[in-house]
Formats: structure tokens, C-alpha cells, sequence
């Protein structure tokens, strides 16, 4: 599916009064917008958003964008071309009461309809999370990182139809609901199985919630007790004697990490190979490859030549081959193996006999890893000192970020024990951990298949019962491994994205778990990654996560480069041409260093300048001269202060 | 064919999975299965059916694919020993090589060979367990463990382990 934007038009909207902004004919590929700080990029992003995802906004929000007390509506009305199909979506603002009333007008079916009426998949796709995907201005940047492995599933399940498998999963559960109350009776025990099966379900359904809501507060502890350890840092450093030693602390733990995380890597990579992990299973190896080249095995001779000899009307060595030879030849066959099956044998042989490789590598790498955590415990004891030390020396705020700092310690041990009860799925563990159906997920779900079999076998269902349990069963791994493999799929796309964007700092996403967790080889704290950094892992994971998609979607950026370097600029204005269909980018005009300026000899992309004159009146202007002379006081200044 | 770490596995690396506290992770699960794996098939020691959990991934992750011949002749070789397999029996060596081998499958194993192989991981899984006792709580300290674990053992190379569940 295609979607693309041809424009929009503001009337009553803030500052603009009356403007309509048409990105032309035929669509350009790249269409830089220039306004200034203050005159509506945020706004249009917002409305953008809010045409294309179904939210209601509040009174507040809709108020948001009166221009003056005396205008009663206002409208924003953005062009869309989906699928070959072209699209108007109307909101409609009444300032008055604080209400938004949507329309939308398609070629095909003439005339305005109330509401949002997209096609089913596409509408049902652009959930306001979603649409903040590809609608997005630099608070996204700065909190792509934060994207939870929740939503970046969600996001892919959504984009690669994944959402479509479990809408079959809930089907199937209907049918069978279905079958089932049709064969209930009024008969009194079936109406308590039933209510006894509701209560487990919604027991289980409490439980996935409750995971949820401790994997979110796992994170933002964690998150907390990052800052709270850098403001101790800080307070620790308001101490002149403590200062220095504490930048040598950090610096040894900047090195010890260095090397620990490269020593992993290694070790992690090396140990692939079974061969390298140990001289005694290379010596296996290298004994199972003599033993089958000492016993000739696989035999040579296939299955299939003396099948093919028995067809013939003579031997090789001459003699003719009569109805008793061929029986024989076809009998003993058999005892050869066939072609397929030496060929497996002979692959494994070979493997066997290259299994060659360097086990002392391993051993150096493991030696690097035992002196370099003997030295972390050296600089963790040392830095206790140092606290302690500042400690000493009273400090009411360090002592209250210490307390801070338990606090949340304690509070992270307790949510980590929570989701261990929640999930622990060994049978000595849920016994250790005292679980039962109310407080573990495996526990419950076993119990509601208990109750749902009850209820079955009550009302004869439960052939259909099983039959569905192994549909679902089913439909549930595709969609778990299908999700799994294609974040890593983006994950690797993201991390090849980002070697040629950032080529010195090896920065990589490590996995997409919680949040986007970030690896770099020349950071010690993952916290440090620069706004620009940021800007360009959300780039890279954003077209990663678009690229392969069924849906080709249009890419609407605020303010792209504003917070990157000059040279990361280039890099990036290098990259994004080749990632998205359609981009619409928004800069001002300290963006035009570096980034817009590379789009200048570019034939497919438009310029438009959007700019208000003194009697308040906005216009938009085309063209690559009015873009490149445009001169804003707000956005120099912003780049004199950047 | 499918991959399937022991039951308890998950929870015993509920650090370095994905999602865990450490700051250096596996990559996969199937690095956990992997490690598991090569310590099961050294000792021979292997887990009944009923210890393995759900199928985690069905084919040999990316990293792992140039080697799934070398782990297949690893599998051969721990049941050759296993199943007491004359050395110098020809014909008793290649069927055995037969049912665990498979041409079409990704993993070169048949469905008895991936079986047993995930039993081994099982097998590997326990005995890490009681050696390594604590479950890892970062990569780095458990590659430590974990590689002094076969140093240790070549030094004295481990007994004929007794017989095993099947």
C-alpha cells in the first residue's frame, strides 16, 4: 500500500489565516520546507498527525489552535494520494465549544464523509503511536531510544501484517466460544464453569498487565538510578581534593570498560566455532574424522547406482542381468546409502577435517577478562572510598541521593522478584518462589486451559477445544519467531545504517529490548550518546524498520539536523535521500548548512518558503531562490547559539 | 526441526537474555542453548523429553549457520560413545550416522538427531547449573567461568559418566 501527502492547507490555524501549501506535480521525492522558529512547524506536525490517526483531542488542545478570542472555527485539510487514490482529510475546529469534527473526501466516492475513512488496514495501522513513526520532530529523536521492545513489536506486527495471524488466533477462540455456548444448556453447573473459566481468564489477563507495568517500572528505576549515580558524580566533584581522583576513577573504568566490552565481543565471536572453545573437542573432532576415514566411510558407491544397474540388460563386468540378478541387486541396495545421505556425511567429514583453530586465543581472551574484572573490583573499591570519603566530609544533598539511590535499588529488587514469580516456568523455581495461578502467568494459563477443557468436555467441544488450543498454539510461534527474527532484522539493518553514518564511533544498537539498547566501544555509559548520535540511530532504525514493509509511507521530519554536527549533517543529508519514498522535512534556516544545501542540485526536490509579513499575513513561497535568500533573526541567532 | 532449551534455562540466564539487567548480553537465545549444548555433548550427559521447554527458534540463528556441520559430527561423535557403538563397525557407524544425519535440513540433523541434541543442551544445562551454581550475572564473568570450566576439566579429563535418563 502507497501513501503519499500532496500537501495541506491551514485556515484559522494559529498565525495562518488562509495558506495552502501544494507540494506539485508530479510528486517530488524530497520537499524541503523553510520556516522560521515559531511560525508552525510543531502545529503542522501536530495536525499532520492528528488528521491521519483517529484521537480525540481535548477542548484544551482544540483551543490550542485559535488564533485571537473573536474566531469562532478553524480548518486543516491535508491531501493524501493512497494508492493511485486521491485523499482529502478535513478537521473541522470549533473554538467555541472545543470540538473537532473530521471529514474525508475520496475521488472514488465523491461527496464529504463524516469521520476518518481510510482504507480498513490503512486506517487501522495509523494508531497515534504509530503515525509518530514517520510524523515526527526531534522530541521523537531524543526518545527513540526509549521505544520499548512493546512498542517496536507493536510497530512491526502492525507494518508486516503480523497483527493479521493474531486476528486469526482471536478467531479461532470465537468459534469456539461460539460452538460452545451453542451447546450449553441453562443447566446451572455449565453457567459455573463458565463463570469459573471468565475468572481465570481475566486472572491471566491481570497477570500479562501486571508483567507489563513491572517491565516499565524496571526500566524507569533503572533510568532513575542512572541520573541519581551522575549526580553523585557531580557532588562528589563540588569537592576540590575529590575531584581529581574521581576523574581518574571514571577514566580507569572508561578503559576497563574498553577492553572488557572488546574482550566479550571476541570471546563471543571465537566461540562460535565449537573448535576454538576447546583443545578436547577439537581432538573429538579430529578423531571422528580419522575413524570415518579409516572405516572409508561414506561408502562411495550410492544406493542409486545399483538401482540404476538393475534397469540394465547387463552388468558392467558383462554379463547379463536376468529377473533373479535384479532382484538381488534391487535387495541389496538398500544397504547403500543414498546420494543425499553422503552427501550430508561427507559435508559433516569436511567440516571435521578443517576444524582447525586456535584455542590459546581464547585463553588470552579469557585471561584479558579475569585481569580486567579483578581491575573493575580495584576501581569500584576505590570509588566506594571516595564516597565515603565525601561522606565524611558532610553533604546533606550526597546523603540524600545515596538514600535515593537505596531507595531504588531496593524498589528494582523487588520489581525484578515480582517478574520472576510472574514468569518462573521451572517447576523447582515456581516451587521456591511460592507460585500458584494468582500470581504466575504459566501457572494461570494452565489453569485456564483446565477450565476451558472442563467447560468443553460439559458441552462437548472438546475435539474443536483441542483443535483450536493447537491453531493457536501454532499462529502464536509464527507470529513470536516472526517478530523476534524481524527485529533483528532491523536491528541488523539499523546497526549497517549507522557504520556508514557514524563510520569512527562503532556505535550500534545491541538489541532492541526494553529500549533501543545502544553498545559503542568508546563509551563507557550508554547515556552519553549525543543529541546528534540520537538523531542518527532514530534515522537509521526508522528507515530500517520501513524499508522492507508492505506500506510505503511518507517520511515527515521537524527541525532534521538542527542538533547535529556539520559533518554529521552531510552523512545524514547523504543517507536519508535513499531511505524513504517521500520525506517532507521542515528545517530553518540555519539547516541549510550542510543538510538542505546537499538537496540543492537535486532534481527531484522542491523548496518552499513559508513566511509571515509584518501586517501578519503567511505565504509560501517556491523555489530554490527564495529558500536559499531567505534570512530569519530567530534562526540565526539559534545557530549562533548552537 | 526446532531448538529447545531446558525448561529452567530462562530462568537461570534471566540476565543475559534479552531484557536481563547485565550490560553485556548474549546476542540470542541460541548462545545460551549453544554453551549449554557443548558442555552436554563433552560429558554426554543428556535430559529426558519431558525437561525441555517451548521451541525458542527453528533454524540455526545467522552466526551460528557455518558451523552446524562441526555440531552435527560433535552430536555423532558423543552417540557413538553413547550408544556403545562398535568403533570399527562399519555398517553399525554409518546407520547410526543415517538416523541422526538429514540432507534437507537446515541443521544437517533428522528429527531423532535435532531431538537428541536438544536433550544434550538439557544435559549440558544441568550440569552448568550445579557447577557454575549462581545463575551468571554479566557476560564477561560468565565466559570466565565458563572457559575455566574446560581448562579445568582438560587438566583431568572427566570420568565415564554414569548412565544417563532416557
Amino acid at each position: 500500500m502507497d501513501l503519499r501527502i500532496l500537501g495541506w492547507t491551514y485556515k484559522n490555524i494559529r498565525g495562518m489565516r488562509e495558506l495552502e501549501v501544494t507540494l506539485g506535480s508530479p510528486l517530488p521525492r524530497w520537499s524541503l520546507i523553510q520556516m522560521p522558529n515559531g511560525t508552525g512547524k510543531t502545529t503542522t506536525l501536530t495536525l499532520m498527525r492528528m488528521a491521519l490517526a483517529e484521537e480525540p483531542p481535548t477542548p484544551e488542545q482544540v483551543r490550542s489552535f485559535r488564533p485571537d478570542e473573536t474566531t469562532k472555527g478553524g480548518e486543516f485539510n491535508l491531501r493524501l494520494r493512497v494508492d493511485g487514490e486521491n485523499v482529502w482529510l478535513y478537521l473541522k475546529f470549533d473554538y467555541h465549544t472545543g470540538s473537532l469534527s473530521r471529514f474525508t473526501s475520496r475521488t472514488a466516492q465523491g461527496g464529504m464523509e463524516a469521520g476518518l475513512r481510510l482504507k480498513r488496514p490503512l486506517q487501522k495501522m495509523l494508531t497515534p503511536t504509530f503515525t509518530k513513526l514517520f510524523v515526527f520532530d526531534g522530541e521523537l529523536a531524543k526518545s527513540i531510544r526509549d521505544i520499548s521492545k512493546d512498542e517496536a513489536a507493536k510497530a512491526i506486527s502492525t507494518l508486516y501484517r503480523l497483527d493479521s495471524i493474531e486476528r486469526l488466533e482471536r478467531v479461532a477462540g470465537e468459534i469456539l466460544r461460539r460452538d460452545q455456548t451453542a451447546n450449553v444448556s441453562t443447566d446451572k453447573g455449565l453457567s459455573n464453569l463458565q463463570g469459573r473459566l471468565r475468572n481465570a481468564l481475566d486472572q491471566l489477563e491481570t497477570l500479562k498487565s501486571r508483567k507489563k507495568e513491572l517491565e516499565r517500572q524496571r526500566a524507569r528505576l533503572e533510568k532513575e538510578m542512572a541520573a541519581l549515580q551522575v549526580r553523585r558524580d557531580e557532588r562528589i566533584s563540588s569537592s576540590a581534593n575529590l575531584k581529581q581522583r574521581l576523574e581518574e576513577v571514571n577514566a580507569k573504568r572508561n578503559d576497563i570498560a574498553k577492553l572488557t566490552f572488546e574482550a566479550t565481543e571476541k570471546l563471543a565471536q571465537l566461540g562460535r566455532n565449537p573448535a576454538a572453545v576447546s583443545a578436547r573437542l577439537q581432538d573429538r573432532l579430529h578423531d571422528l574424522s580419522s575413524r570415518l576415514q579409516k572405516l572409508k566411510l561414506p561408502r562411495t558407491t550410492s544406493v542409486e547406482f545399483f538401482r540404476e544397474l538393475a534397469l540394465s540388460a547387463e552388468c558392467i563386468c558383462g554379463r547379463s542381468i536376468g529377473p533373479h540378478e535384479k532382484e538381488t541387486i534391487e535387495r541389496r541396495a538398500n544397504e547403500f546409502l543414498g546420494e543425499d545421505q553422503v552427501g550430508v556425511i561427507n559435508a559433516m567429514k569436511d567440516a571435521l577435517r578443517h576444524s582447525e583453530a586456535d584455542t590459546s586465543a581464547v585463553r588470552d581472551l579469557v585471561d584479558t577478562l579475569k585481569s580486567q574484572l579483578r581491575a573493575r573490583q580495584e576501581v569500584d573499591n576505590e570509588y566506594d572510598l571516595i564516597v565515603m570519603e565525601r561522606h565524611e566530609q558532610g553533604d546533606e544533598e550526597l546523603d540524600q541521593i545515596q538514600r535515593d539511590l537505596t531507595d531504588r535499588a531496593d524498589k528494582l529488587r523487588q520489581a525484578e522478584r515480582q517478574l520472576r514469580v510472574l514468569t518462573a516456568s521451572a517447576k523447582h523455581e515456581q516451587d521456591a518462589l511460592e507460585c500458584d495461578e494468582d500470581n504466575n502467568i504459566i501457572l494461570c494459563d494452565r489453569h485456564v486451559r483446565e477450565r476451558q477443557a472442563a467447560l468443553s468436555d460439559a458441552t462437548n467441544t472438546m475435539r474443536l477445544q483441542k483443535q483450536t488450543e493447537y491453531v493457536q498454539e501454532v499462529l502464536e510461534q509464527v507470529v513470536r519467531v516472526s517478530s523476534d527474527q524481524l527485529r533483528l532484522r532491523v536491528q541488523r539493518a539499523t546497526n549497517e545504517k549507522l557504520k556508514t553514518i557514524l563510520p569512527g564511533e562503532q556505535l550500534r544498537v545491541k538489541e532492541i529490548g526494553n529500549s533501543l539498547l545502544l553498545h559503542t566501544d568508546t563509551l563507557t555509559s550508554k547515556e552519553s550518546v549525543s543529541e546528534g548520535q540520537s538523531l542518527a540511530v532514530a534515522y537509521a532504525f526508522l528507515a530500517s524498520l520501513f524499508e522492507d514493509a508492505p506500506y510505503n509511507l511518507p517520511f515527515v521530519v521537524d527541525s532534521p539536523a538542527v542538533s547535529l554536527d556539520s559533518k554529521v549533517r552531510r552523512e545524514v543529508a547523504e543517507l536519508i535521500p535513499n531511505l524513504f519514498g517521500q520525506a517532507i522535512f521542515f528545517v530553518i534556516s540555519s539547516e541549510r548548512d550542510g543538510f538542505a544545501e546537499s538537496f540543492y542540485d537535486r532534481p527531484d526536490a522542491k523548496f518552499i518558503t513559508v513566511q509571515t509579513d509584518r501586517n501578519g499575513k503567511t505565504t509560501a513561497q517556491e523555489g530554490i531562490t527564495a529558500f536559499r535568500s531567505f534570512h530569519s533573526k530567530d534562526d540565526e541567532s539559534a545557530r549562533v547559539t548552537s | 526441526m526446532s531448538f529447545k532449551l531446558h525448561k529452567s534455562a530462562p530462568a537461570y540466564f534471566r540476565h543475559l537474555l534479552s531484557g536481563g539487567g547485565a550490560a553485556h548480553r548474549f546476542d540470542t537465545q541460541f548462545d545460551a542453548y549453544y554453551y549449554c549444548l557443548l558442555v552436554g555433548l563433552d560429558r554426554r550427559q543428556l535430559r529426558p523429553l519431558d525437561e525441555l521447554g517451548d521451541e525458542f527458534v527453528r533454524d540455526y540463528v545467522l552466526e551460528y549457520q557455518p558451523h552446524a556441520a562441526t555440531i552435527a559430527g560433535l552430536l555423532v561423535d558423543a552417540e557413538l560413545d553413547r550408544t556403545n557403538t562398535g568403533r570399527e563397525d562399519v555398517k553399525a557407524v554409518e546407520k547410526r550416522m543415517v538416523e541422526l544425519l538429514e540432507a534437507g535440513s537446515a541443521s544437517r540433523l533428522s528429527k531423532e538427531g535435532q531431538e537428541l541434541l536438544n536433550r544434550y543442551a538439557a544435559g549440558g544445562f544441568t550440569v552448568l547449573n550445579d557447577l557454575l551454581a549462581n545463575p551468571p550475572q554479566s557476560l564477561e564473568e560468565f565466559f570466565v567461568s565458563y572457559h575455566q570450566l574446560w581448562t579445568r576439566e582438560e587438566s583431568v579429563p572427566p570420568a565415564p559418566s554414569p548412565a544417563t535418563p532416557e
